[in-house]
């Protein structure tokens, strides 16, 4: 256990940034993002940056490999993967966000092993929450502003200054390389600060519970809720691509005569041709089958398939989407009906 | 405003009870008090639902489109428009997407709109109420009251609004502001801009585009953004690519932004909903002030029969084809 020196978390992340690719939370006209780190502190009372950390390990677009010839003669090179980077100043909701997708992207049967090697080379140093935001939940979806999981290392902000805890091997190495820019934490009570982090008032956690929803889920799945929240739904991306646990994707060839490359990019279920298929059929053909699937997905799909909620309580639906379609929104108006 | 509210319950309860109106698109309270969200309503038990206050100004002329395609051919349908949804609706108008007579507007004369986020900043939460006065807003909270200038606590598009009352309306609320002239710092931003070197200014849009995540909400809410199925979404050929290298992130956003060139009302939805904050109201703006100084138009927002990119005149100076003057 160690502290910041200096009280500060700069020289840290300056000792970090000499030998790794440090990521953080940076202010770029005016936005907090999550972003490469260009040598700032972190920005005053952030708490969570508009996208999420998921970035790092399911970028927004990627090329898989280029290919070039025909038939037989088809020459395949598969894209490199960028090198190892640390992911500083995550919150706890957006690291657990890592560990739910890693769930699904990582499973036995289907390893995704670019999202797999991302993962083991990423190295996720957390801070702890001493204030909940605006539309934070996270308690109520299982989570804690104090939670360590899908973290590396713990960063706890106290009084006394940044009480630091290595959770997994790596951390500790990581924290090995910086011994320059931590003093030994001197009576620091890691149990405290943690528990501390861990009671910040958090008012609409007290106010929601998707549990019922969840557990009468029948219901909720025919009920006329999901028509009157979906008729303002703008169709738009906003809500799946600013999501830390949204993962869907898509494949695309770009091509130009007998060469091309073969992307991925982010995909959103509330796009109206994500579920389209040849001959014109579309499974969800409006709004409220789209609305009502991003919330049964996790609230309920995901649970039973893995036995947690597919959310984290991080608030960013709340924040970002125009016409207020989010999981507060939504838990508040179906346990009206459960 | 409370008033207001009561007025447009009555004027909506009235369409419906006439029965020419099959749905009213206004504002119900959404989550939070401050973040009233659309509604779309669809009987006359229903009105009493609707809500009219000074956080109510998230765009909804878009919707008209949606609606129009749903609606029963002799039905009308009803929509509350402060100023900026007002050249929203001439907008889809002028572009044939919807007639005027399919239409029962209820205009509101719009002091501005509050932002609920700088709102929050200023007073350490969420307030829970707001009256917008001449000179100033007084901001109310759970335990206080606030008095604060207009420009700390209005939306960005509100503050460089010169048109608060709907020019087209069936029944109008409360009174006309008046239109003022077109302000002066209307396109500050857009000239600074253009004073920094070709570089600059690139690295700056670099920066911006960088960002987006290309979800199309800026698209998917723009009045001028109409196209059954847009070029951008298209297959073959694939005009747009999926990757977010910075040639596509431009491409996307160029493409936007001279597809509502010369159309755009500028009512500042795009860069409302934006998610990262890309200022998409700087592109839109240059081009409107483009066309504003190449075609000596004073207010080139305005939509009209003879818009300078909309219309094609044989006497065109520039002729057809190229050839100067010749049809």
């Amino acid at each position: 256990m160690k502290m910041a020196a200096a009280g500060s978390l700069l020289p840290l992340m300056e000792a970090l940034s000499e030998s790794n690719d440090l990521w953080a939370p940076i202010v770029e006209d005016g936005q907090v993002v999550f972003g490469r780190w260009k040598g700032e502190s972190l920005p005053d009372n952030y708490r969570v940056t508009d996208n999420s950390p998921k970035e790092l390990l399911l970028p927004q677009t990627e090329s898989l490999m280029r290919f070039e010839g025909v038939y037989d003669q088809l020459d395949i090179k598969e894209e490199p993967i960028e090198g190892p980077k640390v992911a500083f100043g995550v919150r706890p909701c957006d690291a657990a966000a890592l560990d739910l997708i890693a769930e699904v992207l990582g499973s036995d049967d289907y390893p995704d092993e670019r999202f797999g090697q991302r993962k083991d080379s990423t190295t996720v140093v957390t801070l702890a929450c001493d204030e909940a935001g605006e539309h934070c939940f996270c308690r109520a979806v299982g989570g804690s502003p104090a939670s360590d999981r899908g973290s590396d290392i713990m960063i706890y902000p106290t009084d006394e200054g940044y009480l630091l805890r290595a959770v997994t091997g790596a951390g500790q190495d990581i924290l090995r390389q910086c011994e320059s820019a931590l003093d030994p934490a001197e009576g620091g009570d890691v149990e405290s600060a943690a528990a501390d982090c861990e009671d910040i008032e958090m008012p609409l956690a007290e106010e929601i519970s998707p549990d019922g929803v969840t557990e009468d889920w029948h219901r909720v799945f025919e009920s006329p809720i999901w028509e009157q929240l979906a008729g303002r739904c703008r169709s738009c991306g906003i809500c799946g691509y600013v999501c830390p646990t949204c993962y869907c994707f898509a494949l695309f060839d770009d091509l130009r005569g007998n060469s091309g490359v073969r992307f991925r990019g982010w995909d959103s279920c509330q796009f109206e041709d994500y579920l389209l298929m040849a001959g014109d059929h579309n499974p969800r053909p409006t709004e409220t089958e789209r609305t009502r699937q991003r919330f049964m997905h996790k609230l309920h799909y995901f649970v039973s398939r893995w036995g947690e909620y597919g959310c984290v309580g991080c608030g960013r639906c709340a924040d970002k989407c125009p016409v207020g379609i989010h999981m507060l929104a939504a838990i508040k108006e179906l346990e009206e009906v459960v | 405003m409370r008033q207001l509210q009561k007025q447009l319950r009555q004027e909506a309860e009235d369409a419906f009870a006439d029965g020419h109106v099959e749905v009213f698109i206004g504002y119900q309270e959404g989550f939070e008090r401050a973040r009233p969200v659309p509604v779309f309503v669809r009987d006359r038990e229903s009105v009493q639902e609707m809500v009219l206050n000074e956080f109510s100004g998230v765009s909804l002329s878009k919707y008209l489109l949606r609606e129009a395609e749903r609606a029963q051919e002799d039905a009308s349908i009803g929509i509350v428009a402060r100023g900026c949804d007002g050249l929203g609706i001439e907008r889809l108008l002028y572009d044939q997407c919807i007639s005027r007579e399919q239409l029962y507007i209820v205009g509101v004369g719009c002091p501005g709109v509050v932002d609920p986020e700088k709102a929050a900043q200023l007073c350490g939460e969420i307030p829970v109420a707001a009256e917008v006065e001449k000179q100033q807003v007084v901001l109310q909270t759970s335990s206080e009251e606030l008095t604060v200038a207009k420009e700390e606590v209005l939306r960005d598009k509100c503050l460089k609004c010169d048109d608060p009352t709907p020019r087209i309306y069936d029944a109008l609320l409360g009174e006309e502001i008046q239109r003022g002239p077109v302000r002066q710092n209307r396109f500050d931003g857009v000239e600074q801009l253009e004073a920094v070197s070709d570089d600059e200014r690139y690295e700056f849009w670099v920066r911006q585009f960088d960002r987006c995540l290309r979800c199309f909400a800026c698209r998917n809410v723009c009045p001028a953004c109409s196209c059954v199925t847009c070029s951008l979404e298209e297959e073959e050929p694939q005009w747009l690519k999926r990757s977010t290298s910075s040639s596509e992130q431009f491409m996307f956003h160029f493409t936007r932004a001279y597809h509502v060139a010369g159309r755009c009302v500028s009512c500042g939805a795009c860069e409302e909903v934006c998610p990262v904050g890309v200022p998409l109201m700087l592109l839109n703006e240059k081009l409107l002030k483009d066309v504003g100084e190449l075609f000596e138009e004073p207010s080139p927002h305005l939509p009209s029969e003879t818009e300078p990119l909309g219309e094609f005149s044989y006497d065109d100076p520039e002729g057809w084809r190229g050839e100067a003057g010749q049809s």
